[in-house]
Formats: structure tokens, C-alpha cells, sequence
């Protein structure tokens, strides 16, 4: 009876378990539950009908990462918008500035802790665009500067600590794919100049170049003129060299603008704008927490040279690399840290109010930031047995029909590579790891082995019908003391 | 009844059931079966390796071990939930008591008893992933004793989990089907929870959201309830080389053993020896 008692009451919790989140608002009820946010649905109900007031185009390029498309703001499946204060948000992602916002609805901000993050008071139409399941803001149409100061408290403290608007930018000094430097204060400016005098130069260059480029063309065609008419040829000293096409500069830099640079200790905190007026920005109450990595170390991208476009990662030095037979391989190492997943996926993707949910028990490996000074040790038994140095490569695909590449050395001094960027900078390493112990190890400038860096090496035997035969040990074993036994038995019997 | 007369008594219970486990064919008959079973899995990740030449593993003998321990320790599970109810079922626990046997000694007894067949089976293991690695070359990683030690921990936890519920019912079928219902729940958990985490955001539809809210909430329950998730912890600390995190993992298990067993005994004395 107690048996059948106690499985009911199971039963009956299991079903309200299920039924529970399935019977009231969908998705974003849960979500809201979970992230502590409000639903779209409050969005909706309490839409503003102000006039839209058109703004400056935000100079800030993280902002294209929530901007409403111009498709979504027509047609039948036009979303409510609301007018309402949010933080703009461009937090430090470990290898970039993400792009993201805290609408109204968001009740919790989360920034990775001792690294600048970049927080904005600003004003926009929000958007819940349901296909997608985010928040879009229409920072094209309007974007209003919230002005006032951030004040951060910690948990369990009255006294804020308090962020005044700074002006930033963004530089990427090797183009926008090659890392971005957050420059800020009366540097930003300094910086934006210099960007600007860079290109000044570059179109004055440009303008002279194609100046000179007309004239050497007039030269040429009066020389090839003579040539037709009188049939002699000019000497190759005699023939004028062409001006040289200036390249355009690899630098970028952001227009400077004005936001919170909050940098702050892991921890948990409350955060506020206090107005010109000294009173507290309306919706601008929320938590914020700001967390840290679990722990870091060095991680290998590795590109094995049978499948170059297919690479992999070790991101841990207890993973050991196997090897079956001789193995090319290229490796590229990161300085890298494990966050928790939830907290990481919801600092870049705060306007989505479902990502990261279910997720607080999970952990992640970022590659942060790309080691390029260092020489790695190839090690068999302890002892170095090759040192190799960071190279460029460049996969060239094989001639024909066929499918084939081959990996060679880049040489921008080679006629066949002039023109062309390397495919991947890495480290190549060759290894038949046999008998002994086989290790990659990364060494600084110093000499002295990067802690974690460390990955074992080995060969792995590929026959498999002792994998099959090793299980019955314990069988034999034990159909030895069942004989034994049943010897000791008849013994006893016929003793008796 | 003293202390000395009490864990004599255990004694005698654990080595006399030890021997007639060691005696018979069973115990073997179910090593071999879950030692080829993990060989499959080893032989996964030689394939794998041979399909892709070159492959960076955490430790491949680690799952297949972690696989083995862990069936093991469900087998002895198993074994302790059907035996009290077993016993007392055909009447020979009421024969039992009349000697100088009480709740503490006989329960005591069971656990001591099970737990010396795991070291046994943990001496098979160890010869049986030795020989496995000499084969492959696949590395013990340098962390294998200490998840050595964890699985002792883990039986431990899944043997007195098993006598928990053998003290719950009086018959043998009744033991079986719990146990075997709650271990698949237990250990198909944390693999459906990881499956649903897996699914990328943008895949995720609604109903896949609050599964994985369910599950996350209904983890935290797990984190208490399941021996499993005792281990769990202990491979996570392990992994960390945090070994502060380690000793609380396996102080956590022996207190999870501690409390089951002293709820065992307190319900096996309430419930009595009689069918």
C-alpha cells in the first residue's frame, strides 16, 4: 500500500513538473523566471506611440549587431515598438568587443570581471522580434544619449562606486580582422586623428600617384608613337619607370563617443544613472554581475595536414595527442580561460532572453589571445629533440580536376606568392611518436616553459582482436575455482 | 549487544557471503561481460583515431574505466537490493536473528561485504585496463588513482543506495524494479541533460527550452539524491587538480554512505525480519 502511496505522489509531482511551464505563457514566461526578466508581451501592452525623432548614425560598430533590419519595420509582421531607456553594452568578450544591450526587460547585466567593459545610457525603439526570440533596437531610426553618472554598488555596500562618460574608440591598427585597442580619454581623439591624417595622406598620395601615373602614361604612348613611326626601339634604361600605387592603410579607428568605462572586481552588484537632475534615470535599476574565469591555460588549435580545413582543439594538457603513423600537423597555440557558459552566453547576448538558459552548470574554453613569440619544443624522453619556429603557410590546391591540396612555406619574396597573403601562421610539427614519451611544450623569449602548455605525444596500436581477448581473464579465472572447487568437492566424497 | 560481538558479527556475514560470491561463476561471468563491453568503447576511439590520423583525447581509458566501475558498482547495487528483501522473502533472515545478529551487524555486513567484492573487482580492472593500455598505447592519465579511489566511493555510495532500498520492501521483485528503474533514471539523466545542452541556442525550439529548464532545475535535485552525481563531483575536482574539491567530494560520499545505511538499519529495524 505504502509503495503504491508513495509512487502516486511521484507520479502526480512528475506530471505538474511537466504540465507547469507548458500550460501559461511559452518560452519567455520560463526565460523570464529564469533570467529574472519580463516577458515581451509587457513590451507589447505598453508600447509608446511617440514620434520617432531620426538621430546621428551611431558610430559604433558593435551597434550593427542589434539593429533592427528594414525588412522586419515593414510589412505585416511590423513588431511594437516601445521608446525605452537600455544599456548599451559592448562588453570585452575575451578576443573582442561583442555588441549587445540590456532592454528594459533584462534585469541582470553580466561583464567579465578586471577588464575594461564598455556600458552606455542610452534611449531607443525596442523591438521583440518573435522569429528570432530577441530584442532589436532601431538605433539607426533613434538614439538618444541618456546624459548622467553610473553608480555601481557591490553587494551589502551604500557607497557606489561611480562611473563618469569617458570618450572611446575603437583602433584596429592591423586591419578589422587582426585585434581591436580600446583607446580612450583625450587619446581617442588623438587616435581618430591620426586615422584620419593616415587617410589624409593616403588620398593625397593616391591623387598624386595617379598625377604622375597620367603623365608616364603620356610619356609611354609619345615613346611607342616614335616607335611606330620610325621602327627603332628605345633602349630598357631609356624607358621610364612607373610611380608606385600608395597602399591604403591597414589602420581603422571608430569616431570617438562617450560611455561608462566600468571596470570592475568579480562580484555581485546593483547599478544605477543618476541624471543631470540628480535623480535616478527611471529603468536604469538592475543587478550586475561580474564574473571570472574558472581558470586558464594554453590551448592548440591543430590543423593536421590530412584535413586542414577540418582543424581541432586541445584545450586542456591532460588531453593527450594520438598519432597513428607519421603525422604533419600545424599548430597555433591561445592564451585561453573556461567561463561558465550561462554567464558567458548571456554578457554577449543579453537582448535574447532565451540564450544561455539551462546552461549554468556548463563550462567554456575561450581562446583569448593568439601566442606568437614563442618557440615550441618538440621532447621525446625529456630531451629536446627540435625547435620550431612560427612560419607562414600557404595550402595551394593541386592542378587538375582532382581534389588535392599540398601545404608549402610562404615566401612573400617567391614571384609565385607576390600578391598573396599566407593561409594560416602556425607552427608545423613532424613526429612519429614510437618507443619513448613524446611531448610539445611552448618556450618564451626567456626560455622558460608557458605553464600549461604542455601536451603528451603518442602512437597508438591499431590491432584490435586482443581488445577482445584481454575480457575473459576474469571467465578463466573464475571457471578455475569453480573446477578446483568441484575437485575439492569429489574428494571430500569419495574420502567420505 | 557489544561493540566487539557486533562487527565480529559483521565480519563473519561479510567474508562468509565474500567467499560464496568469489566461489561461484557470477561475479566473473558479469566482469567479462562488462570488460567487453568497455573494449568496444576503447575500440571506438581506435577507430576514430585510425578515420582521422591524429586526435587530442582527455584519456581514453578514462570513460571505458568510469564505464566499468560504474556497472560494476550498479551490479553490486542490484545485488544488495534484492538481497535483504531475498532473504527475508524465503525466511531466513527470521533463522538469522535468532543468533546473535542484529540490524546494525547484518546491515554493516552487507555493505562490508559487497564493498570487498568491489576491491576485488577493482584488482580485475586495473590488471584489465593495464593489459588494454599496453595493447593501445592509450596513457593511464596521470589522474587515474585518484579516480581509482573515487570509484571505491562510488560503489560505496551505489552499495548502500542498494541496501536503502532492499530495507524498503519485503519482496525480491519489488527491490528489483525500483532499483532497476532508478539507476536508468539516474544515469540516462546527466546524458539526456547533456544531449539537450548540446542543441545550439538558435535550434532550440520552445519545448526544448523548458526541458532544459526542467532539467537544470531537476539537477540540482539529482546533485543530492544520486550516488552518480557524488562521482561526478570527485571526476570534476580531479579534472581541476583541485584536491580540496576531491576530499570534499569523497568526505561528501562517505556521509551520503553514513546517513543511507543508518536510515537502512533504522528502517530495517522498524520493518523486522519477518516475511
Amino acid at each position: 500500500m505504502r509503495i503504491r502511496y508513495w509512487f502516486t505522489i511521484i507520479l502526480a509531482c512528475a506530471i505538474l513538473l511537466m504540465a507547469a511551464p507548458l500550460a501559461g505563457q511559452p518560452a519567455l514566461a520560463a526565460a523570464a523566471e529564469e533570467t529574472g526578466e519580463e516577458t515581451a508581451a509587457e513590451t507589447t501592452g505598453e508600447a509608446a506611440e511617440e514620434k520617432t525623432t531620426t538621430s546621428s548614425t551611431p558610430t559604433d560598430p558593435t551597434a550593427a549587431l542589434t539593429q533592427v533590419p528594414e525588412e522586419i519595420k515593414e510589412g505585416e509582421g511590423v513588431p511594437v515598438r516601445e521608446k525605452q531607456f537600455v544599456y548599451g553594452l559592448s562588453p570585452w568578450s575575451g578576443t573582442e568587443y561583442s555588441g549587445t544591450f540590456a532592454p528594459r526587460q533584462a534585469k541582470t547585466i553580466y561583464l567579465m570581471g578586471n577588464v575594461t567593459n564598455i556600458v552606455n545610457s542610452l534611449r531607443s525603439e525596442i523591438y521583440y522580434w518573435p522569429i528570432t526570440q530577441e530584442y532589436m533596437a532601431d538605433w539607426f531610426g533613434y538614439k538618444e544619449d541618456v546624459p548622467g553618472r553610473l553608480e555601481v554598488f557591490k553587494e551589502g555596500s551604500n557607497e557606489p562606486t561611480v562611473f563618469e562618460k569617458t570618450p572611446y574608440c575603437y583602433s584596429y591598427p592591423n586591419g578589422w580582422d587582426a585585434g581591436v585597442v580600446l583607446v580612450t580619454g583625450e587619446a581617442a581623439y588623438a587616435e581618430f586623428d591620426k586615422f584620419n591624417a593616415a587617410y589624409d595622406a593616403f588620398y593625397d598620395a593616391s591623387s598624386k600617384y595617379y598625377d604622375e601615373h597620367a603623365r608616364w602614361q603620356k610619356i609611354l604612348d609619345g615613346m611607342l608613337q616614335r616607335v611606330r613611326e620610325t621602327g627603332q626601339y628605345y633602349k630598357e634604361e631609356e624607358i621610364p619607370k612607373p610611380p608606385v600605387q600608395p597602399t591604403a592603410p591597414k589602420i581603422y579607428v571608430t569616431e570617438p563617443v562617450n560611455a561608462f568605462l566600468v571596470k570592475l572586481e568579480p562580484g555581485n552588484y546593483r547599478i544605477r544613472v543618476v541624471g543631470e537632475d540628480g535623480n535616478v534615470v527611471p529603468d536604469s535599476e538592475k543587478k550586475l554581475v561580474v564574473f571570472d574565469a574558472r581558470r586558464t591555460g594554453v590551448g592548440y588549435e591543430i590543423i593536421p595536414e590530412s584535413t586542414w580545413t577540418r582543424p581541432f582543439n586541445s584545450d586542456d594538457r591532460t588531453q593527450v595527442l594520438y598519432a597513428e603513423g607519421r603525422r604533419t600537423f600545424y599548430t597555433k597555440p591561445y592564451m585561453e580561460s573556461e567561463y561558465n557558459l550561462f554567464n558567458y552566453s548571456r554578457m554577449i547576448s543579453l537582448h535574447k532572453p532565451l540564450e544561455g538558459l539551462g546552461t549554468k552548470s556548463a563550462w567554456l574554453w575561450i581562446h583569448e589571445k593568439e601566442i606568437t613569440d614563442a618557440k615550441l619544443e618538440l621532447l621525446k624522453d625529456g630531451e629536446v629533440i627540435e625547435v620550431i619556429e612560427r612560419k607562414p603557410f600557404y595550402v595551394e590546391q593541386t592542378a587538375g580536376y582532382g581534389l588535392g591540396y599540398r601545404i608549402v612555406d610562404f615566401d612573400p619574396e617567391k614571384p609565385e606568392f607576390q600578391g598573396r597573403e599566407p593561409s594560416f601562421v602556425a607552427y608545423k610539427v613532424v613526429v612519429e611518436p614510437k618507443a619513448g614519451e613524446y611531448m610539445i611544450r611552448l618556450v618564451d623569449e626567456n626560455g622558460e616553459v608557458i605553464p600549461g602548455s604542455e601536451r603528451e605525444l603518442r602512437a597508438v596500436g591499431t590491432t584490435r582482436w586482443p581488445l577482445y581477448t584481454i575480457p575473459v581473464l576474469p571467465l578463466l579465472v573464475g571457471l578455475g575455482i569453480f573446477m578446483w572447487r568441484r575437485s575439492l568437492a569429489g574428494s571430500g566424497e569419495e574420502e567420505a | 549487544m557489544s561493540y566487539s560481538y557486533r562487527t565480529n558479527a559483521s565480519k563473519v556475514i561479510a567474508f562468509r557471503e565474500l567467499f560464496s560470491t568469489l566461489y561461484g561463476l557470477g561475479l566473473y561471468v558479469v566482469l567479462t561481460a562488462v570488460f567487453l563491453i568497455s573494449s568496444y568503447t576503447v575500440h571506438g576511439s581506435v577507430f576514430q583515431l585510425e578515420q582521422n590520423g591524429l586526435l587530442a583525447l582527455p584519456s581514453p581509458l578514462t570513460s571505458p574505466f568510469f564505464l566499468t566501475v560504474g556497472l560494476v558498482a550498479i551490479y553490486l547495487g542490484l545485488c544488495s537490493a534484492i538481497s535483504i528483501s531475498r532473504e527475508r522473502d524465503q525466511g531466513t533472515l527470521e533463522v538469522l536473528f535468532y543468533g546473535p545478529v542484529d540490524s546494525f551487524s547484518y546491515i554493516l555486513g552487507k555493505y562490508g561485504q559487497q564493498m570487498l567484492t568491489f576491491f576485488v573487482v577493482l584488482v580485475f580492472s586495473v590488471i584489465n585496463f593495464w593489459l588494454v593500455s599496453l595493447v593501445t598505447n592509450f596513457g593511464f592519465s596521470g589522474n587515474f588513482f585518484s579516480l581509482m579511489v573515487l570509484s571505491i566511493f562510488l560503489a560505496s555510495c551505489m552499495v548502500s543506495f542498494g541496501i536503502f532500498l532492499s530495507t524498503l520492501t519485503k519482496r525480491t521483485n519489488i527491490s528489483l524494479i525500483l532499483f532497476i528503474a532508478l539507476m536508468i533514471l539516474l544515469v540516462i539523466f546527466p546524458f539526456a541533460r547533456q544531449s539537450v545542452l548540446s542543441i545550439p541556442g538558435k535550434s532550440l525550439t520552445t519545448v526544448m527550452i523548458y526541458i532544459r529548464i526542467v532539467l537544470d532545475n531537476l539537477n540540482i535535485l539529482m546533485q543530492w539524491i544520486s550516488p552518480v552525481a557524488y562521482f561526478e563531483r570527485g571526476l570534476v575536482a580531479v579534472g581541476l587538480h583541485d584536491t580540496v574539491q576531491y576530499i570534499i567530494s569523497i568526505a561528501a560520499s562517505t556521509i551520503y554512505t553514513a546517513v543511507i545505511l543508518g536510515i537502512s538499519m533504522k528502517v530495517f529495524e522498524n520493518k523486522g525480519v519477518k516475511r
